[in-house]
């Protein structure tokens, strides 16, 4: 409604963090990106521990990004590392309350589940995608983001920002799998006319693809439903996507953004994008 | 169905309605309190200022209005006891102008003019407030021996006083 009276787009800051790097990116206008290489182990994702070795130095490398950008600081949306997150999909839970949704994850978390910041995303179908962060691992990650004088927006995980934007009926048969490629692990996410019936963030060593393609030969056993469309995205995204069409009855496969760097600015920009709650 | 995943800090709802129930009762409050020193101050100027005035006046009264008015009194008793206009008995002029000065009003001069067919008085003097002015015209006009004023002159000195000059026509031709 706002764009109706104000079509000016007001230029908005995102940031991501993964083990590798520091991105930011500046919208409202030509894109801008800027990114920084993180030392080994200065960020260690995990959803128990405590990530970040020295918040002062990331924030020192996260400040430089940010300075290369135009833009004012304020409701910058953030991006944690998915291995800092718990996820979980419950199909067909329509009814299911927040509170039921909590108590069931909550009992699986490796954490004590009062130390838990919890969110539900609720998908057509009945599908809830729940996900998970330690407080003590949410605000290391705050603490950079205020250290460089920005004011804190949106928070979310890198491979889940897409997910409400993908969940949408394509038109097509089958299963539209979206995959989504990092260094060391890789996401996983299924639909069937646009509802979400699969998701999976697995790590796997540098390089290999062989683990990736197997999962995804398996998903019309698992789900009783034809491959259709398959979108692959980031870190040996071409490399995999030549794998994948030597599957018998594969449908059409995409490639996109290949490289993690761009995969996690197009993740902030659909975040960017996305209408403001 | 809700926008996404949020994992930021959570808002607490019940802290954010008590800042904003805070923030409503204490505009009004905020309100109140700049409108009374805003008038707190008007007030404290004024009073300032009417100090300075009244400083002012007293001074110029006490000054220079006493000694003036004395010089007119003994101008008058000069002016009878020379016979110039001796058909006005001194004591009922000099009661005719005690009686019509109201306070606040200094008498800086009086001049007669006894030719017929009839007799005036021109009084000059000084007053603070233009109601003294009228209530020395009242004062004159119900004197049984007067039969017509006319104020000749009236303008504010550079010191803040009203200096005005009153022709006072009297009945009887010669008095």
């Amino acid at each position: 409604m706002s764009s109706f009276f104000w079509p000016f787009q007001k230029k908005r800051i995102g940031l991501a963090f993964s083990d590798r790097l520091v991105l930011a990116i500046c919208n409202g206008g030509p894109l801008q990106i800027a990114m920084r290489e993180l030392p080994v182990g200065l960020i260690a994702p995990s959803s128990v521990t405590p990530n970040i070795r020295s918040v002062a130095e990331l924030a020192q490398l996260a400040e430089d990004a940010l300075g290369e950008l135009e833009a004012r600081r304020e409701g910058v949306v953030v991006l944690l590392p998915d291995r800092s997150i718990v996820t979980a999909l419950y199909t067909s839970r329509r009814g299911a309350s927040e509170k039921e949704l909590k108590v069931e994850m909550g009992a699986k978390l490796a954490f004590p589940s009062t130390e838990a910041r919890f969110d539900f995303w609720r998908g057509r179908g009945g599908a809830v995608l729940g996900a998970a962060v330690r407080e003590a691992v949410a605000e290391q990650y705050e603490q950079v983001v205020e250290a460089t004088d920005s004011r804190l927006g949106w928070v979310d995980s890198t491979s889940l920002a897409r997910i409400p934007a993908w969940a949408r009926p394509s038109g097509g048969s089958g299963l539209d799998v979206q995959l989504q490629l990092y260094e060391n692990h890789y996401c996983l996410s299924v639909f069937v006319e646009g509802s979400l019936v699969d998701l999976r963030i697995k790590l796997r060593p540098a390089g290999i693809l062989d683990g990736v393609q197997r999962e995804v030969t398996r998903l019309p056993a698992l789900h009783g439903v034809a491959l259709g469309a398959i979108t692959v995205l980031g870190e040996g995204a071409a490399a995999l996507a030549a794998a994948l069409e030597e599957i018998p009855d594969v449908g059409r496969v995409h490639v996109e953004d290949d490289g993690e760097e761009r995969l996690l600015a197009s993740a902030l920009k659909a975040l960017l994008e996305r209408p403001r709650p | 169905m809700n926008a996404g995943i949020y994992l930021g800090p959570r808002k607490n709802v019940w802290r954010r309605a008590r800042a904003l129930l805070l923030a409503f009762a204490a505009i009004p409050t905020l309100f109140h309190g700049v409108e009374r020193y805003v008038r707190r101050q008007e007030v404290a100027t004024l009073r300032g200022e009417l100090a300075t005035m009244e400083e002012e006046l007293s001074r110029t009264l006490s000054s220079t209005a006493l000694s003036e008015s004395r010089a007119v009194m003994w101008q008058l008793r000069a002016i009878s006891e020379s016979g110039v206009a001796g058909a006005i008995p001194v004591t009922e002029l000099l009661k005719l102008l005690e009686r019509t000065l109201p306070d606040g009003v200094a008498l800086m001069g009086v001049s007669i003019d006894p030719i017929p067919p009839r007799a005036s008085l021109t009084i000059e003097a000084r007053a603070a407030r233009a109601a003294d002015v009228t209530e020395l015209q009242k004062n004159v006009a119900s004197s049984p021996r007067v039969a017509v004023t006319q104020l000749l002159e009236e303008r504010r000195a550079p010191d803040g006083l009203l200096t005005i000059r009153l022709r006072v026509d009297l009945i009887g031709g010669r008095p």
